[in-house]
């Protein structure tokens, strides 16, 4: 599956490049149809909105997966994203486009909530003599409230992974794929399972208890 | 050093993603449950909102009468014509053949559509937008003119329909 992931600017601006064939509204509308029909598919949609939404602090107040695989599949059918079906099957499509309206909305809400920020407000520590660096406040436009949320959301985020990898030993399979994960990017799982040469069924497996026991880790935080 | 934090955690849902995505039919449940999703829960989700876009695609759309009054300002503007002539394309009273091609494509990228989506929503009858009448009898639709006469019936200048009136060259 090829996902079109392409950091866009505006987030109506289409992705065109030299020698693409967009599909027509027919075709489009065929797509949806037999992705209605798919149940497999639609129930990956689903939950790949599901992980879009997970960090989007503003979005994710508003917006169920469902929703978002509701505008996604809009904004396709209405021709405001095309499709270029001799680059991207359709839910490489659909999550490209998910992808990309979810950052680029999160973006504009994050800029509605900012306020005015007081003086008093900016937090300085004790003894700490230096002068407030006007340059590095004019360039960080986020609110005292959203750099927390940001802070907290990263401390969460790495304190959870953190705790999930201590969870197993070094030499097992969890803990290697999460080593091989956080080590350098990756482009498919084929190529971790080719680094630890490992089975792809026990890769899957080993997936599965990292995913139940990230699961549980959520519960308790 | 905060980015090095977040990208750690965006890499361990984009793993998931691409392990749901790749994941064979048959064990799918299984992955979707071990990632803390209900199979169930997820079909019945996904099934809404396709069926909302389906149902929405059987619709005869109206692009234009739901827009914001500041957006309609915006495009009377940008497309040189008067508020009663988009309401009138709103309503279809000019034949679609009859509407230059380039003003089609223009409007619709005003409005955010695509030009082939906005090209199907002007075809058919007429439809009332406004109408709402309280007696029993039903409304006399108008019956669609030519898109030059509906702009000369807005008492535009001549020089102004010209520009309306041009396709590209």
């Amino acid at each position: 599956m090829q996902v079109d992931d392409g950091e866009i600017p505006d987030e109506n601006e289409i992705d065109i490049q030299a020698g693409d064939t967009f599909a027509s509204p027919e075709e489009i509308k065929a797509a949806i149809e037999s992705l209605y029909h798919d149940v497999s598919a639609t129930k990956r949609m689903i939950a790949v909105a599901a992980l879009f939404l997970e960090r989007k602090v503003h979005l994710g107040r508003q917006y169920q997966p469902e929703d978002l695989l509701q505008e996604a599949l809009e904004r396709i059918a209405m021709g405001v994203r095309k499709w270029p079906t001799n680059r991207l099957d359709f839910p490489g499509l659909i999550i490209g486009v998910m992808r990309s309206w979810s950052s680029s909305i999160e973006k504009t809400k994050s800029r509605e909530d900012r306020h005015v920020v007081m003086e008093h407000e900016f937090i300085v520590a004790d003894g700490d003599d230096e002068a407030l660096n006007l340059e590095d406040v004019a360039t960080d436009r986020s609110t005292p409230l959203e750099q927390l949320e940001t802070y907290e959301l990263d401390a969460e985020g790495e304190s959870y992974l953190v705790i999930l990898k201590a969870q197993y030993g070094e030499d097992e399979l969890p803990a290697k794929i999460l080593n091989a994960l956080f080590k350098e990017p990756f482009e498919t799982h084929e190529e971790i399972m080719g680094a630890l040469g490992i089975k792809e069924s026990d890769y899957r497996n080993a997936w599965k208890r990292l995913m139940r026991a990230a699961e549980k880790l959520k519960e308790i935080k | 050093m905060m980015n090095t934090k977040k990208a750690l955690e965006q890499r361990f849902i984009d793993a998931k993603i691409a392990l749901i995505m790749g994941t064979p039919d048959d064990e799918l449940d299984e992955v979707l449950i071990a990632a803390g999703f209900e199979p169930n829960d997820l079909e019945q989700r996904g099934k809404k909102a396709i069926g909302q876009v389906l149902a929405s695609l059987q619709e005869d759309t109206d692009f234009i009468s739901s827009l914001a009054l500041s957006k309609k300002k915006e495009i009377v503007k940008r497309l040189g014509i008067r508020h009663a002539v988009l309401a009138a394309i709103a309503e279809r009273r000019a034949t679609l053949e009859s509407i230059p091609k380039r003003f089609i494509r223009e409007l619709a990228d005003a409005i955010g559509v695509a030009p082939e989506a906005m090209t199907q929503s002007l075809r058919g009858p007429v439809r009332l937008v406004s109408a709402s009448h309280k007696s029993d009898e039903a409304p006399i639709l108008p019956s669609q003119v030519s898109f030059e006469r509906l702009l000369k019936d807005t008492a535009m200048s001549e020089e102004e329909i010209r520009n309306v009136m041009r396709e590209e060259t």
